[in-house]
């Protein structure tokens, strides 16, 4: 993506815009006579892209960005005063700027600071509503009313994804946030570019997916089972010739019945070694961390983890 | 116009063309000329849309409650054997089923369908209690009547499922599959039989 646009463009085009980053394949992709091919099948960028996938982690009632990487020295000097709705305070916290990049950062994070150079920090985001619902919306789908599609519907639209085993997009929140699903919502895109939600307050590997384990048959009967379906299409395909939506649903029962065991082991944090466990530590933010970083291992284009369902609100003293 | 904007009288107009009538068989001229059917040499093979597809699962298994009116159910509720017309659609979280198959965001305008084949709903179709109830139901149904012998009865699923007559192929790719003892399941043989035929995709798309 960082190769696509230059730095303007990029700002202009992610903050209201994201939609071009689809827009090439809009017309490509339009189901007519001929069958489109799977969707999720990962399409050319038009330059080559550094990055491959996305976690995005979405932390809901963070604290202030007054307090953590954004110094006002203005306020500073407002200390006491009144402003609109109450009396302007500053940050409790001490600033320094560090890294070769110089990024400034308060106090509260002695551990981030060693790392600064490996960031890269946006102090320009905006809206004009300071409520949680248009700023959720905003920040997601890139609208305040809804419904609008979101980054990572875009995101899979446009780009697809490497591994046909996985959903392209996936959403760790436990329970619901307060706008709901339209923060990970299609709106006028295909279904299949909705987020699949993981309610990650508790994660069973076995019912992450839906349908995702065939509780009827064992895997030598599913197998079995496939094979004459399969049979019965291919017979069926024989007599209607070039027709790609046909073979198109043909490889897909075949991808479905690996996803039941690609997708039962990507979401199985016990699985990690001990060492890794540790170092992500206990809770359900760091299970949802340790979820997307083994879901891009597998090659999943987008992973958005929550921070809490419900929005917090004030500052960190 | 000359009808005076009648609709109705245009879409009569277009129904009854040779155009509209044509079936969607493969023609190798045409398709070297026009692969992609923008002449209209042929009708485009079309995928049935949730709607039609389930309530044709219901149908063929002899289950599918045919009552006109009353209100919404959720799909997802165990016993729901009425017309997928009736399912509760939900502006907040739409009905996963419906979602998975291309029903479109109920809470906007949407001027078509997309059709989308995807990996998750064959997860629906090879995995979910629903078709493996249709399974069950189907075999009980091939089963009311006398007493047959599996390549009579693959005979009558055919006619039922495909509205056409099984060929000698079919019959003996059927045949074999039940003659296999399989080991202890869920579903039996026939109703995994039975499950294969109500996931094909002659069953899925119309010619």
């Amino acid at each position: 993506m960082h190769s696509m646009f230059s730095r303007r463009e990029m700002l202009t085009r992610s903050g209201t815009g994201f939609g071009m980053l689809g827009l090439s394949s809009v017309l490509a992709n339009e189901v007519g006579a001929a069958a489109a091919p799977d969707p999720m099948i990962p399409k050319q960028t038009h330059f080559p892209a550094k990055a491959k996938n996305i976690i995005f982690l979405f932390m809901n009632g963070g604290p202030s960005h007054v307090d953590t990487f954004d110094p006002k020295p203005e306020l500073k000097k407002q200390e006491g005063k009144p402003g609109k709705g109450g009396k302007y305070m500053s940050s409790p916290y001490s600033f320094k700027r560090y890294g070769e990049s110089g990024i400034p950062m308060s106090e509260i994070y002695p551990h981030l600071s060693e790392c600064a150079d490996d960031l890269c920090i946006l102090n320009g985001m905006h809206t004009s509503t300071p409520n949680h619902e248009p700023g959720l919306l905003m920040m997601n789908s890139g609208a305040q009313q809804p419904v609008r599609p979101c980054l990572g519907s875009w995101v899979t639209y446009g780009l697809g994804t490497e591994n046909q085993n996985l959903p392209g997009f996936v959403v760790l929140c436990p329970g619901k946030p307060v706008v709901g699903p339209a923060l990970w919502g299609n709106s006028f895109l295909p279904g299949i570019f909705q987020g699949t939600h993981i309610n990650n307050s508790k994660i069973d590997p076995k019912n992450v997916i839906g349908h995702i384990q065939n509780r009827n048959l064992s895997s030598t009967s599913q197998r079995q089972l496939l094979d004459l379906l399969q049979q019965i299409n291919r017979k069926h395909l024989e007599k209607r010739e070039q027709d790609a939506q046909l073979e198109a649903r043909i490889q897909s029962l075949e991808i479905a019945y690996r996803m039941q065991f690609e997708a039962q082991d990507a979401f199985d944090v016990s699985n990690e070694t001990d060492t890794t466990q540790k170092a992500y530590g206990p809770g359900q933010f760091a299970n949802g961390c340790l979820v997307a970083r083994r879901l891009v291992e597998r090659g999943v284009r987008m992973v958005q983890v929550y921070y809490g369902s419900g929005p917090a609100v004030g500052r960190s003293r | 116009m000359y009808n005076g904007w009648s609709l109705k009288k245009l879409h009569r107009l277009i129904v009854q063309s040779s155009t509209w009538q044509q079936s969607s068989e493969f023609h190798g001229e045409a398709y070297e000329a026009d692969p992609e059917n923008r002449l209209l040499w042929r009708m485009n093979r079309r995928r049935l849309e949730i709607e039609p597809w389930r309530d044709g699962l219901l149908s063929v298994s002899g289950e599918l409650d045919v009552k006109f009116g009353g209100p919404s159910i959720d799909l997802n509720k165990g016993d729901n054997r009425r017309r997928t017309l009736y399912g509760f659609v939900s502006r907040h979280r739409l009905d996963e089923l419906l979602r998975l198959f291309d029903f479109p965001d109920p809470s906007i305008t949407s001027a078509s369908r997309a059709v989308t084949t995807v990996p998750l709903q064959q997860l629906f179709v090879l995995n979910s209690e629903f078709m493996a109830q249709r399974a069950r139901a189907l075999v009980r149904r091939l089963n009311a009547k006398d007493v047959m012998a599996d390549e009579e009865k693959v005979r009558q699923a055919y006619m039922l499922l495909f509205g056409r007559a099984a060929d000698d192929q079919e019959l003996a790719t059927g045949v074999a599959f039940l003659s296999v003892e399989s080991a202890k399941e869920k579903l039996s043989r026939w109703e995994q039989y039975a499950l294969a035929l109500l996931s094909a995709n002659e069953f899925l798309y119309v010619d």
